[in-house]
């Protein structure tokens, strides 16, 4: 049903299914492409510590800009450079389940298997970081 | 030698821990609550990278009590660091490619605070899981009954107005578990 093998009681039940949505991602390179959807677990397929964990076979959102740039800033200090670019992606409707932490912006987003980036993502606006 | 090194030790107590639950995730793991092979949990945070796949992170033992104010938002991440509760401090070097903790240091913590980096004004959402919720009220409805078996079988105890006061309140409290069912 996912386009991953999730583990159990994943995604969690206070994920729902999304309705069209405006989203930013930050990614690598200048075109976003499946490559750049690619969740921690597949990323990392030999760390064991993570390949248990719901938010490991997410892919990470943020429904606010200047939210998403914050916690690219925040990372950006701990070392890491989350990527070189941020889109404004329109989301179709009933693409997966989600969860968003009203908080932080920050939103998980596990994808049905019948999710197809060319069909059901429209990139609005690029923005190279 | 820099100051961390002065504290490396040669064992890893983490050698066979499990992250349990991740508490703040964006692309990385940044803070996840891990436990040992003896159920002791211990609060983990990204620190920095060191290298392009070397992960700092400072780890602390966490009673289930903080863990869960932290939760609720009622404690910030910081301060589970500034105050820890126990007087040593772990920190770890883990690989992200493979898991692998490559060093672990153990600080005392006055050494600890001349690298704690967690900001006193990082909290966790508050929002809770509903599982986790109705887990509760599941609980309070058992605890009840607990609490009615008692008062009947213990009724020498109390008189008729204490009694009757008892009853009340249980019944008070069944009502708001039943509402608050129906509600979620």
């Amino acid at each position: 049903m996912y386009q991953e093998k999730l583990p159990k009681n994943c995604p969690p039940q206070s994920a729902v299914e999304n309705d069209t949505i405006i989203l930013y991602r930050i990614f690598h390179g200048n075109q976003l492409d499946a490559s750049e959807l690619m969740p921690y677990n597949r990323l990392y397929p030999k760390n064991k510590r993570f390949q248990q964990l719901c938010e490991a076979f997410a892919i990470s959102f943020y429904t606010d800009y200047d939210l998403a740039i914050s916690k690219y800033n925040e990372i950006l200090n701990k070392g890491k450079k989350m990527g070189n670019f941020i889109a404004k992606l329109r989301i179709k409707a009933k693409s997966g389940l989600i969860k968003i932490n009203n908080n932080t912006g920050h939103c998980n987003f596990w994808f049905y298997q019948h999710f197809d980036i060319s069909n059901d993502i429209e990139c609005l606006e690029i923005i190279e970081l | 030698m820099n100051t961390l090194e002065k504290y490396k030790i040669p064992v890893s107590p983490f050698e066979n821990s499990e992250v349990q639950e991740i508490l703040d995730f964006a692309d990385i793991p940044l803070l996840y609550v891990e436990v040992d092979s003896i159920g002791k949990l211990y609060l983990n945070y990204l620190d920095r990278f060191i290298d392009e796949h070397l992960e700092q992170r400072f780890v602390v033992p966490i009673s289930e009590q903080r863990l869960n104010a932290l939760k609720k938002g009622t404690l910030s991440v910081g301060e589970a660091f500034c105050h820890p509760e126990t007087p040593l401090i772990f920190v770890t070097h883990v690989s992200q490619l493979d898991g692998d903790i490559k060093e672990n240091y153990l600080l005392p913590n006055e050494v600890f605070q001349t690298f704690n980096s967690v900001s006193t004004t990082y909290f966790l959402s508050s929002e809770e899981e509903p599982v986790a919720a109705k887990t509760n009220l599941v609980k309070g409805e058992k605890l009840l009954v607990e609490i009615g078996k008692f008062f009947d079988e213990q009724k020498f105890l109390f008189n008729a107005d204490e009694m009757f006061m008892a009853q009340k309140v249980i019944h008070l409290l069944r009502e708001r578990i039943s509402l608050s069912g129906e509600m979620r």
